[in-house]
């Protein structure tokens, strides 16, 4: 199989081809094979944006994409070469989005300044539906503060003026609100 | 940094890398226990009326709860170092045997009743002396437990922590039931529950800090 096709995988389908291939690749990563392992980075830099473009804020994701690929250069030893690669991968990525989403809460939002042109950026938000469909689990006060300040990037006093929330509780709303979230993720993992 | 260069960067430095072997991690395990259990016996911590008590049902009661405990806890913590592995099913498992070995211990207090006062057979004054000794004993196991859980990757790093703390607590209670001479079940019920659940406890609170990643 080629590069390129592995490149093309999706989140979805249940047994593809390039679980095989990756999970040689990594079995060859393992054995200090530099090429092999390049490939499979590769593949799985478009794989992971793709997973994380439906999970996270576009701002995010590639913070979020590095940081795995980070966990799964360190972590490459916890790969069982006689087991499918997907849940292996799917299990990194998804513990590194519960990461993401606690430190989300926790991180300083910077404001965006309105001259700053944002290619397209509506449609990536939009484009989160997994994201959507977790928020709506969420009190309509929480989802509403996150939206703003996380997502559309408004500082915590905008957000306040817009919801009618008083600046605190913007702060200890997204900071629920995500932890909501983390805690919603992990749980749907245990039951998976 | 781009991810082009995070990518090169990580081609660059990477060297090969044994693949984890669960196996491995629980033969160190046994063998650090066994030389643990092999250097109390030698160093004459036994009861001295071991071999009476070896009639006793209780004996084998508690020893046998204990390893169990501490195999299951051990097994589940370390199937739980592999990110795609979930302790969850494990710690299902470590309560049905947990109460299967209470409602054992429950029935041998009824079926031998003991006319002593409660304040007599629950003697906390030894009983807090147990549980500290307890404590020591599971800090080996507990140790390499959460360095391998270091060395890991585990997703649940909660639930895992408890598994490290209720399989190293159980193996620290197995090793000192061996110089224990209580043969009561009221009292063994209490003060081992105190003793591995604080075990457990604590792991808790700081496993996760351990094996984050």
């Amino acid at each position: 199989m080629s590069t390129t096709s592995l490149a093309q995988e999706p989140t979805t389908g249940s047994r593809l081809p390039a679980d095989d291939e990756w999970g040689r690749l990594m079995a060859a990563a393992q054995d200090g094979d530099g090429i092999a392992y390049r490939r499979l980075l590769d593949g799985l830099r478009r794989w992971l944006e793709r997973f994380y473009a439906r999970r996270l804020p576009p701002a995010f994701v590639d913070d979020a994409v590095q940081d795995t690929l980070i966990a799964i250069h360190e972590k490459r030893h916890t790969y069982d070469r006689t087991r499918p690669f997907r849940p292996w991968l799917n299990a990194v990525a998804r513990y590194k989005w519960i990461d993401r989403l606690r430190s989300m809460g926790r991180a300083r939002t910077d404001v965006l300044d309105d001259d700053i042109a944002v290619g397209d950026h509506e449609s990536a938000v939009l484009s989160a539906t997994l994201l959507d469909r977790l928020m709506a689990e969420l009190k309509p006060a929480q989802s509403a503060v996150i939206r703003l300040v996380k997502i559309d990037g408004f500082s915590i006093e905008e957000a306040a003026k817009r919801t009618g929330q008083s600046g605190a509780l913007v702060k200890v709303n997204i900071h629920r609100g995500l932890a909501k979230l983390a805690a919603i993720v992990e749980r749907q993992a245990h039951v998976d | 940094m781009s991810t082009d260069d995070l990518i090169a960067g990580l081609t660059m430095e990477l060297r090969a890398v044994g693949p984890r072997a669960p196996r491995r991690e629980l033969a160190l395990l046994a063998l650090v226990g066994g030389i643990e259990l092999l250097l109390c016996l030698a160093a004459g911590l036994v009861r001295p009326d071991f071999y009476l008590a070896m009639a006793e049902p209780v004996l084998w009661w508690k020893l046998l709860s204990l390893a169990l405990l501490a195999a299951i806890g051990t097994v589940t913590a370390i199937a739980a170092l592999a990110p795609d592995r979930s302790p969850r099913r494990g710690l299902q498992w470590l309560g049905a045997a947990l109460f299967v070995v209470l409602a054992t211990g429950a029935y041998l207090m009824l079926s031998h009743p003991i006319v002593e006062s409660l304040a007599d057979r629950v003697d906390w004054h030894h009983g807090v002396q147990c549980v500290a000794k307890m404590v020591l004993l599971a800090l080996p196991a507990v140790a390499i437990l959460a360095w391998l859980a270091r060395c890991g990757a585990p997703t649940d790093c909660a639930a895992t922590a408890l598994a490290v703390g209720i399989g190293g607590g159980a193996w620290g209670a197995f090793v000192f039931a061996f110089a224990c001479p209580s043969d009561d079940p009221l009292y063994i019920m209490l003060w081992y529950l105190i003793g591995c659940g604080g075990v457990a406890l604590a792991t808790r609170l700081v496993v996760p800090r351990i094996a984050r990643w």
